[in-house]
C-alpha cells in the first residue's frame, strides 16, 4: 500500500467529520481546566445530573447543558480515588464506586453538596500492586453488584506485600491472576459478601446487566483472546483465560495445581472446557479494545436500533453496534461500526441521557498514552435515519439481512452486492491470533421481501465456530439514493439453526 | 515510492553545497523535510497544530538525538504519529531530528487546536484548611516486614517473555517495594502521612513537600509513567515510621472514613475492638497528633491522644 495514502488518510481522519455525520453529531464536552479528564465511569443521577469519576480527581457532577462548553461542574467527591472505573449512582448525594482495592459508598451526609463519608462496602479480593487490575461493576437487579475484576499485566510488577494471598502459579503468564478473584466476575451482596460467579476473564473492562437480566462482559484481545470478545456471562462458566483458574480450588485440587501450564500443554482439553464468545470483534476491523457495552433504549430517540448494544473502543476512534439472537440455546450475533472518526479514541464508558437521545462517552487511555484520548464526548441523534444494515439473523440456509431503509428490488437481489467470507481466531497462550482458514463464501440466491427492506441470502457451507464477514457492495444504494454507511458486518456463528 | 526519496536527498546535497556550516546545512535540510512532511500535523513552526508542540518543555518520547531519530523512524502509530522509516532514508531522518532539536527550546506558544487549557500537574497538594486525600499505591519507606503480617507474600516468579510467549526460569522477576491499600493525606508543608487500610495502621509521616505522582500518573496529563514502578515518590523529610507488632491483636477490618473539618477520621475493627483514628497536624511542624477512640466488646469506650515525634534519623529518602 502507498504510504502517502495512509498519511493523507490520517489527516483526513483528523479533519473530516464522520461518515454518519448527518445522523449522529459528536460534540466535545468541556471539563474544568484543573482536572485531567481521564474518565473512569459515567452515570446519571435520578435528578438528571451527569456523574463522572476521574482517575485522579474523584467525582464531578453537572446538569447537562445544550452548550457543550457550558456545563456547570461541581465537585462531589474531592478525594483522589484509586482507578475508580465503576459507578453506581443512587442519588445526587450517594454514589457507589469501585476502586482497585474497594467498593466504596460515598455520601454527602450534611447536604453541602460535597461528600464527607467514604464507607468500605466490599473489599474481599486481592491487590498485587500491578497497575492493570481495574474493576468494572453493574447492579445485580437487586441490592447487590457484579464486579468484573481484571488480571494484572506482565508489563508491571507485583509488590512484596500484597493485599490478599499471593499465588505463585497465578503469577506466570502474560496477563496473570496472582491475587484472589483476578480474572473473575464475582457477586457482592449489600453486606459486601463476595461469592464467585464466573471465571476465565482477562481484561473485562465492561460489564452490564441488560433489561432481560442477562449479564454481558467484553474482554480484550491478547493472550487467550485471539480477538476481542463479548461474552454472555452465565454462572460458573469458564470463559477461556486459564490464569483465573488458580482461584478455583476445585480445579487446582482435582484437575491440576497449575492451570495455565495444563492448558498451554493440552489445547483440546482447554477448548472443551471454555465457553466461547457470543460475538467476536475482528481485531483492527471492528474493535481493538472494547469497553463497556450499553443497551440502546426502546423508542427511536437514538435511531432505528433500539434494544441492540453499543460498545466503545479504547484503542480506536469508534463505537460499535452489536446485535444478538438466541440460536439453538446459545446467544450469538454480529457487530458493525456505528460511529467513527471524530469521536476519537479512548472510548471507555457509555451512558444515555435521561431522555435517551444522547450518548455520553467517557474517554481515557488511563494515562498510558497522551492526553488527547481523554475527555468527555456527546453523540446526538439528529433524526436523520442512517442507511445501515439494521439487523441480521442466521437462517437454515444462510442469513437474513434487514436494512433501515427500503431498497429497489433489482438492487437488493443482486448477488454481486454480497461478498462473504469466513474465518476464525485461535484462543491460545500467544498474543492475539491471525485469521485462520479464511474461506470465500458464495451467495447463491437473494430473496427480497415485499417492503424492500429484507433480503434472505442463501449461503452454502456455513460452519459453526466461524465468523462470517459480509462486505456490502458500493452499489447497494437505498431507494432514496443514500449509500450504505458501514458496509462491513461480522457475524459470530457458534451454532447453526 | 522511490521518486520521492530522490528529490529529498537532492535537496540535502543542494543545501549542503551553498552552506558554510555543515551543521547548519543539515538543519536546513531538516527544515525543508519538516515543512513538507511534518508541518501539516506539528504546524509550520513546530509549535503544534493537530499534533503536539515540539518546541515546549513537555517532551513525551525523549530529548536526545537518538531518541528523536528513533521516534521519527518508528512513529507512534497508535497515536497517529506515522513511522517515517519506510519513507525517508536514514540521513534524511537524522537531518530532520537535528532540525527538531534546534527548535526544541524555542518555547513557542502552542498552536494546538482543540486542546483545552489545563493546569493539571503530577504534584497534588492540600492545606491545613483543605487536606488532600489520595488513594494510591505507596512506597513502604523502610517500614519493616513485621508491620505487614496481614499481607500476602509476593514472590519472585519466572520472567515472562512476550515475544516467545514463554517463561524463563533462569531469569526470575522480583516483586517491588510498595503498599497496595494506602490512604495518603497532605495538610500542606506541615504534615503528610500514609495510613494502611490492610493492616489498619498508620505507616509513616513526613513534612516538607508531598508527592511526585509522575511515575504513576505520568507527566502533565499523561505519558512518562514508569514501567515496573507505578509508585509515587515521597517529597520532603521523613519524620516517623511504624515499627514492631501492632498494638491490638486480631484481624483488621477497614470500614471507611468520615471527614472531620476536611480531615479523614478512619473507622475500623481489629479483632473485637472498634477503633477510630483522626490524624491532624499539631502545633509543632511535622509532628502528627493522633486522636484514637477504642470500644471493646463490652461496649466500653475510651479515647486517647498521641503525638508522633521524629523517630527517624536524618534521612530524606
Ligand atoms: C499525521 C500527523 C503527524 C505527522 C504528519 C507527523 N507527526 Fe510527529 N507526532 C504526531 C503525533 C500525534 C505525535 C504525538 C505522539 C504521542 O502522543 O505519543 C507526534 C510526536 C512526534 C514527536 C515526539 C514529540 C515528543 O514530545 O516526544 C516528534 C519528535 C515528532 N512527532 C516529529 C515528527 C516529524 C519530524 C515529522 C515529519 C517527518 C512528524 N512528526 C510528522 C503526529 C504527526
Amino acid at each position: 500500500m502507498n504510504r502517502r495514502k495512509i498519511i493523507n488518510g490520517l489527516l483526513i481522519l483528523a479533519l473530516a467529520t464522520g461518515l454518519n455525520a448527518e445522523s449522529y453529531r459528536v460534540e466535545a464536552i468541556n471539563m474544568p481546566g484543573d482536572v485531567a479528564p481521564e474518565v473512569g465511569d459515567l452515570d446519571f443521577t435520578p435528578e438528571g445530573e451527569l456523574v463522572v469519576s476521574l482517575r485522579r480527581h474523584g467525582i464531578l457532577m453537572a446538569k447537562p447543558n445544550a452548550n457543550p462548553a457550558a456545563f456547570d461542574w461541581r465537585v462531589f467527591a474531592a478525594d483522589s480515588l484509586h482507578n475508580p472505573t465503576g459507578l453506581d449512582v443512587v442519588s445526587g448525594s450517594e454514589v457507589l464506586v469501585s476502586q482497585m482495592q474497594e467498593l466504596t459508598r460515598i455520601t454527602d451526609t450534611d447536604g453541602d453538596g460535597v461528600a464527607d463519608l467514604y464507607e468500605n462496602v466490599a473489599d474481599d479480593w486481592g491487590v498485587t500492586g500491578n497497575y492493570h487490575e481495574s474493576i468494572a461493576i453493574t447492579r445485580d437487579g437487586g441490592d447487590g453488584w457484579y464486579l468484573a475484576i481484571g488480571t494484572a499485566s506482565h508489563n508491571g510488577p507485583t509488590f512484596y506485600h500484597t493485599r490478599g494471598e499471593f499465588a505463585p502459579y497465578g503469577r506466570t503468564g502474560r496477563n496473570f491472576a496472582a491475587g484472589p478473584w483476578k480474572g473473575w466476575i464475582v457477586h457482592a451482596d449489600a453486606e459486601g459478601n463476595i461469592t464467585p460467579f464466573a471465571k476465565g476473564f482477562r481484561a473485562h473492562n465492561g460489564i452490564i446487566r441488560d433489561p432481560q437480566g442477562r449479564i454481558w462482559a467484553t474482554d480484550n484481545q491478547g493472550d487467550w483472546r485471539g480477538t476481542s470478545p463479548l461474552y454472555h456471562v452465565e454462572k460458573d462458566n469458564f470463559y477461556g483465560h486459564p490464569s483465573s483458574l488458580i482461584w478455583d480450588k476445585n480445579f487446582t485440587t482435582n484437575v491440576f495445581k497449575d492451570p495455565l501450564q495444563l492448558y498451554i500443554d493440552d489445547w483440546d482439553a482447554y477448548e472443551a472446557h471454555r465457553t466461547p464468545a457470543a460475538v467476536e470483534f475482528p481485531h483492527g476491523l471492528m474493535s481493538n479494545s472494547p469497553s463497556e457495552p450499553i443497551v440502546i433504549p426502546t423508542g427511536n430517540a437514538f435511531g432505528p436500533f433500539a434494544g441492540q448494544m453499543l460498545v466503545g473502543d479504547i484503542a480506536g476512534p469508534r463505537i460499535t453496534r452489536v446485535m444478538v439472537e438466541e440460536v439453538s440455546g446459545v446467544m450469538q450475533g454480529a457487530c458493525v461500526t456505528l460511529i467513527s472518526g471524530d469521536i476519537g479514541g479512548g472510548n471507555n464508558r457509555l451512558v444515555f441521557s435521561p431522555d435517551d437521545s444522547q450518548l455520553y462517552v467517557g474517554q481515557t487511555f488511563r494515562g498510558w498514552t497522551r492526553n488527547s484520548a481523554d475527555g468527555l464526548k456527546r453523540v446526538s441523534y439528529t433524526g436523520e435515519t442512517p442507511f445501515e444494515m439494521q439487523n441480521i439473523s442466521i437462517t437454515k440456509t444462510g442469513f437474513r439481512l434487514t436494512f433501515t431503509k427500503p431498497v429497489d428490488e433489482s438492487t437488493l437481489s443482486r448477488l454481486s452486492h454480497y461478498k462473504a467470507q469466513s474465518y476464525w481466531y485461535k484462543s491460545h497462550h500467544n498474543y492475539g491470533s491471525p485469521q485462520m482458514d479464511v474461506t470465500e463464501l458464495s451467495v447463491t440466491s437473494a430473496q427480497v421481501s415485499a417492503d424492500g427492506r429484507t433480503v434472505n441470502l442463501t449461503i452454502p457451507g456455513i460452519q459453526p465456530k466461524r465468523i462470517v464477514q459480509f462486505d456490502l457492495g458500493e452499489g447497494l444504494v437505498a431507494a432514496d439514493g443514500s449509500t450504505i454507511g458501514n458496509p462491513t458486518i461480522c457475524y459470530t456463528v457458534r451454532k447453526l439453526r | 515510492m522511490e521518486y520521492r526519496l530522490i528529490p529529498l536527498a537532492a535537496t540535502g546535497i543542494l543545501l549542503a553545497g551553498i552552506s558554510v556550516d555543515a551543521d547548519d546545512a543539515i538543519i536546513q535540510q531538516g527544515r525543508q523535510t519538516f515543512s513538507t512532511y511534518c508541518a501539516p500535523c506539528h504546524g509550520p513552526e513546530g509549535a503544534g497544530l493537530l499534533a503536539p508542540n515540539l518546541t515546549d518543555a513537555e517532551v513525551l518520547h525523549g530529548e536526545s538525538l537518538a531518541e528523536i531519530t528513533k521516534i521519527i523512524g518508528e512513529g507512534v502509530p497508535a497515536r497517529s504519529m506515522p513511522p517515517w522509516g519506510g519513507v525517508m532514508d536514514d540521513a534524511t531522518i537524522e537531518a530532520t531530528a537535528h532540525y527538531v532539536m534546534s527548535i526544541m527550546d524555542d518555547n513557542l506558544p502552542s498552536g494546538m487546536v482543540a486542546t483545552p487549557d489545563t493546569t493539571v500537574t503530577p504534584f497534588p497538594f492540600g492545606s491545613a484548611e483543605e487536606p488532600y486525600v489520595l488513594r494510591t499505591f505507596m512506597p513502604t519507606m523502610g517500614v519493616g516486614d513485621e508491620v505487614f503480617p496481614h499481607h500476602g507474600n509476593g514472590m519472585a516468579t519466572p520472567k515472562y517473555d512476550a515475544k516467545g510467549g514463554t517463561f524463563n526460569i533462569e531469569k526470575m522477576q522480583d516483586p517491588i517495594d510498595g503498599v497496595p491499600g494506602g490512604v495518603t493525606v497532605n495538610f500542606g508543608e506541615a504534615l503528610s502521612y500514609c495510613f494502611d487500610t490492610t493492616e489498619c495502621r498508620l505507616l509513616y509521616t513526613w513534612q516538607g513537600g508531598f508527592m511526585d505522582m509522575t511515575d504513576y500518573w505520568g507527566a502533565g496529563q499523561g505519558g512518562q509513567r514508569k514501567k515496573f514502578g507505578y509508585v509515587p515518590t515521597v517529597l520532603g523529610n521523613m519524620v516517623w515510621r511504624a515499627d514492631g507488632p501492632a498494638e491490638f491483636n486480631g484481624t483488621p477490618r477497614f470500614r471507611g472514613y468520615r471527614k472531620v473539618e476536611g480531615a479523614p477520621e478512619f473507622f475500623y475493627e481489629i479483632g473485637d475492638y472498634q477503633i477510630t483514628l483522626l490524624v491532624t497536624p499539631s502545633d509543632e511542624p511535622g509532628v502528627a497528633h493522633c486522636y484514637y477512640t477504642v470500644t471493646d466488646s463490652s461496649g466500653q469506650k475510651r479515647s486517647f491522644s498521641r503525638f508522633l515525634h521524629q523517630n527517624i534519623e536524618e534521612d530524606s529518602s
